[in-house]
């Protein structure tokens, strides 16, 4: 009986060991959640626009460590909350290399394309204006020329006001769309398609 | 068929001397179209190639104003810029 008791009495010490080490993780492990969560808002402003992806990704790890602090299982959080605020720190890296990506892009579009379309606005001009056109050219030729001059008059002035609203990925991706459809407006025209344009 | 009277053909007098050099290859996004003047060639006749109708030889006289001075005097080599 004085065995039975001893023997209890030591798994009562060791369970009573076992909670109380791990009530004393719960202190950090919360200190150590806070700072991932301060370093994820601290990236996410600019992360958000020029990184979604890894953003979105970010935040379901940043989920599943709180589902765990919640469950009490703060070595688990202990372990995961560096690696999400490094993770941070790094998706704040990438953003920031994506926007200067992004803006080199839109710099080069935005003061060349202009010219392209001016090129092709000129032509389909004077081509309006020709009692016949050159060989090899036929009306619905121009037609569609006209009609992709519009289309990428108007997808311009989208890609323009998307930068101006900071939004560079949107611009960046219709002023890409408007390269493509003004090198096929080009080739309808007879003209030389920019190098620019052909990649 | 009788082919239209060219009102601005000119002798050939051999290469231009103030030959307007392409600026390809300087800027990705040049679309300027260069037309090199061969021999027999009027603006008129350069016109109605891009265009279809020589009567526009004018929009190419006024492109090239840098270069050329009369629109009856193209020279052979000499490049022009086709708006």
């Amino acid at each position: 009986m004085h065995r039975h008791l001893s023997s209890f009495t030591s798994m009562l010490l060791v369970a009573i060991l076992v909670a109380a080490c791990g009530s004393a993780d719960k202190g950090p492990a919360e200190t150590a959640l806070k700072a991932a969560e301060e370093a994820i808002n601290s990236a996410k402003g600019e992360a958000s626009k020029y990184v979604p992806d890894q953003v979105s990704s970010l935040d379901s790890a940043l989920a599943a460590t709180r589902e765990k602090l919640s469950k009490g299982d703060y070595k688990a959080v202990l372990s995961e909350a560096p690696a999400l605020t490094s993770k941070a720190q790094e998706i704040a890296s990438a953003a920031a290399a994506k926007k200067a990506e992004l803006t080199k892009s839109w710099e080069g579009l935005s003061s060349g394309m202009p010219r392209v379309v001016e090129a092709i606005k000129s032509r389909v001009d004077i081509l309006s204006q020709s009692k016949k056109l050159p060989a090899g050219m036929s009306a619905e030729t121009l037609a569609q020329a006209k009609a992709g001059l519009s289309e990428i008059t108007q997808q311009w002035t989208a890609a323009t006001e998307a930068s101006k609203g900071g939004n560079l990925m949107d611009a960046v991706a219709k002023a890409s769309s408007v390269k493509v459809k003004a090198a096929e407006v080009l080739t309808l025209l007879k003209m030389p398609v920019p190098e620019a344009l052909k990649s | 068929m009788v082919e239209k009277k060219d009102p601005w053909a000119i002798p050939d007098i051999g290469p231009e001397t103030e030959e307007k050099k392409s600026e390809s290859g300087a800027d990705a996004f040049d679309a300027t179209q260069w037309h090199e003047v061969k021999k027999g060639e009027t603006l008129w006749k350069i016109a109605e190639q891009y265009y279809g109708d020589g009567n526009l030889y004018q929009k190419i006289f006024d492109a090239n104003r840098d270069v050329l001075k009369d629109p009856n005097r193209i020279n052979i080599g000499q490049k022009l810029r086709i708006p």
